[in-house]
């Protein structure tokens, strides 16, 4: 895993309105907080926290004035469109302490059920794992070219690489090959027109009672 | 067949006013790729169908498709050579409103490049600009 040293300045000023004006100087506001010491609000280039994204770098080394700790990449927050980042969390860690991070699953081959004609679900993209600082993995691959339609690996048929234990619940589904659908008949569907329902019992009452008339005028 | 609520509470609403960008939905969850809204609006529940059709033809029986917006909103119109006056007009359709960044449809289990046309075709059916996104790991 990369690791390198970033600058960062403590940060005077907090709230909304001075982040904003951080990001338009060319800035991203953070936090380093952990290890039993205050939260500190810092600031760092937009260079240097592309960089890290890019890369998905989770250990940083962060040189704040004349301290450098050793950080964990906690959280990127993005905007809305996941263009820009806005802000960032480090944790501080020791290198010899057990963290918890999410950790990609790479998916390493084509299934054989999904070249006959089989659909490929993957819900859980991401593992949580626990492991030494030293040790995190970039991804955990896992082989899936001999899965035929039907087949499934589930999180506990996964072996983690050496010093990584994984925590997500062993009966989470990471990949399956579901058979293809069979294909909706669309002329039946257009003859179907569902009336819309009025939820609350009072106006239910006022509707009956105002269509009833018209009911007895039409039969009649 | 379009897309409306099963019960609600009034048939007629007022148009109201689309404010600020999506903070939820506005990341592929299920799939792995989608469209994206970039600007406010309205998307019909015929719209939606269309586009849904356009992908289901051309992914034909491969992949698999999640539409992430519902349309709970009911519009209304005046029949045609009326008068003014008269009270407001039956509703006519549903909508969904799409604040920026909204992730609209999502395909999933397809090679990206067919997800791609797909996804391509559907947001030729719908009437906001929408971007390509792909599922992001998280942090």
């Amino acid at each position: 895993m990369n690791e390198q040293t970033i600058k960062a300045e403590r940060r005077e000023e907090t709230g909304s309105s001075a982040a904003r004006r951080l990001r338009r100087n060319g800035k991203i506001p953070a936090v380093v907080y952990g290890h039993k010491e205050d939260a500190v609000p810092i600031q760092l280039d937009a260079e240097d926290v592309n960089q890290i994204f890019a890369h998905r770098m989770m250990m940083v080394s962060l040189k704040t004035g004349r301290t450098t700790d050793q950080v964990l990449v906690k959280e990127v927050q993005l905007d809305p469109f996941g263009e820009e980042i806005l802000h960032l969390d480090f944790e501080r860690v020791a290198m010899d302490e057990v963290v918890e991070i999410e950790c990609p699953v790479e998916f390493v081959g084509t299934p054989k059920g999904a070249a006959a004609g089989g659909v490929t679900e993957h819900p859980v993209t991401d593992l949580t794992v626990q492991c030494l600082p030293g040790d995190i993995p970039e991804n955990i691959s896992v082989r899936v070219s001999e899965l035929e339609i039907g087949d499934t690996i589930i999180v506990g048929d996964i072996e983690a690489p050496e010093g990584v234990e994984i925590i997500t619940e062993p009966e989470a589904v990471l990949i399956t090959i579901r058979p293809p659908e069979e294909l909706e008949e669309e002329e039946e569907e257009l003859l179907v027109e569902e009336p819309e329902l009025i939820g609350r019992e009072e106006d239910e009452e006022e509707v009956e009672e105002g269509e009833a008339p018209e009911r007895s005028e039409e039969t009649g | 067949m379009p897309l409306m609520p099963k019960r609600i509470q009034h048939r007629k609403t007022q148009r109201g006013r689309i404010k600020g960008k999506a903070r939820r939905g506005n990341t592929v969850a299920f799939g792995d790729s989608g469209l994206q809204s970039l600007e406010p609006g309205w998307i019909t529940a015929r719209q939606l169908e269309a586009a849904r059709v356009a992908i289901s033809h051309f992914l034909a029986r491969e992949g698999r498709l999640w539409i992430r917006i519902f349309p709970h909103k009911s519009t209304t119109s005046r029949p045609a050579e009326s008068r003014m006056g008269k009270g407001k007009g039956e509703p006519e359709q549903w909508v969904a409103r799409i604040k920026p960044g909204t992730v609209v449809i999502e395909v999933g289990g397809v090679p990206e490049d067919l997800a791609v046309q797909a996804l391509n075709r559907a947001a030729h059916k719908l009437p906001l600009r929408m971007k390509m996104v792909h599922r992001r790991h998280a942090w």
